[in-house]
């Protein structure tokens, strides 16, 4: 028997993780340089302060980026991969300066045709230091299940 | 000079729906992908020990899921999509949100990604004038032609006012 955890060992509303970052303008800047992104309102600082958020966003991606890593949490030793993303939702603008806090916790698993893995469902949610939730929506995660 | 019509239900006969727009290719070599694990802090060593991972199903160390997201969204951008959507008279204002997304295959060092975007559906908004949301689809392959993400996103556009036609 080993100390690893399995599909089987999650239990429904577990918080498998929970974390904290703050967002910096540097960072934001050094996520769209590696990835290539030129949408003004994440370059242009500028164009951000003329905007209807009054400085420059973050890209989706870069705070879904940052929450997998801070709510992290997850056994390495049964961790397939991410499967999916399922109705995420993007509700409120996150900014440079934003101290973000995230949590994600089990929703239940999905069982596939394979004996040997199965999905996790997460509900991840991602709140600003105003208490806003900034992003929100539920995440499946390939694991391995525990052998028989 | 001719004027367009520029509410948001007359800009929306304009859009390409349905056309898709290719992206460049880009590889994601082992610069790119340490730079990229690295940005996020990711030390899980599904994306960060090649030697472990080299007794896995995969043989090598694989890309996160949301970095995998961040590079199809990165070349979507290299598309003529948004300058379709501009010569429509549309501009971003924000990414709402993302369903249905997949990876049915990983990204390895040194693999090859190119993405395909689809305008999917267009609809003004009823509450906020000049404001629509569009529905775009983001398809990427690898250099096999092996699919490695399927992802629809909802994003909020409005109408370009008419004085930033000027140039």
């Amino acid at each position: 028997v080993s100390g690893f955890k399995y599909l089987e060992d999650y239990e429904v509303g577990e918080v498998i993780g929970t974390g904290t970052a703050e967002v910096t303008a540097e960072h934001i800047s050094e996520y769209v340089r590696i990835f290539g992104v030129t949408n003004p309102l994440f370059i242009d600082s500028e164009f951000g302060r003329q905007s209807r958020h009054a400085s420059i966003i973050a890209p989706a991606p870069f705070t879904l980026s940052v929450f997998a890593v801070i709510t992290g949490g997850i056994d390495v030793n049964t961790h397939v991969g991410l499967a999916g993303l399922h109705d995420y939702r993007f509700s409120a603008p996150v900014r440079p300066g934003d101290t973000l806090v995230g949590t994600a916790q089990v929703l239940g698993t999905i069982l596939t045709s394979s004996s040997d893995q199965g999905i996790l469902r997460l509900a991840d949610e991602l709140k600003n230091q105003r208490g806003e939730i900034v992003m929100h929506g539920e995440r499946r995660v390939m694991f391995r299940r525990r052998p028989r | 000079m001719d004027l367009v019509p520029n509410d948001a239900a007359s800009v929306i006969k304009r859009l390409p729906i349905g056309i898709p727009f290719p992206s460049v290719g880009r590889t994601i070599g082992e610069g790119e992908f340490s730079l990229a694990v690295s940005l996020i802090w990711g030390t899980n060593e599904l994306h960060a020990n090649r030697e472990r991972m080299s007794k896995t199903q995969f043989g090598e160390r694989l890309l996160p899921g949301p970095l995998v997201l961040s590079f199809v969204l990165g070349l979507a951008s290299t598309s003529r999509m948004y300058m379709a959507m501009q010569d429509a008279g549309l501009r971003f204002v924000a990414l709402l949100g993302i369903k249905d997304v997949r990876f049915p295959a990983p990204v390895l060092p040194g693999d090859t990604i190119t993405a395909v975007v689809t305008m999917t559906s267009a609809r003004a908004s009823n509450s906020q004038p000049g404001r629509a949301v569009v529905t775009l689809n983001d398809r990427a392959t690898n250099q096999d032609g092996k699919q490695v993400c399927d992802s629809t996103r909802f994003a909020f556009v409005e109408v370009i006012p008419n004085e930033d036609h000027s140039e």
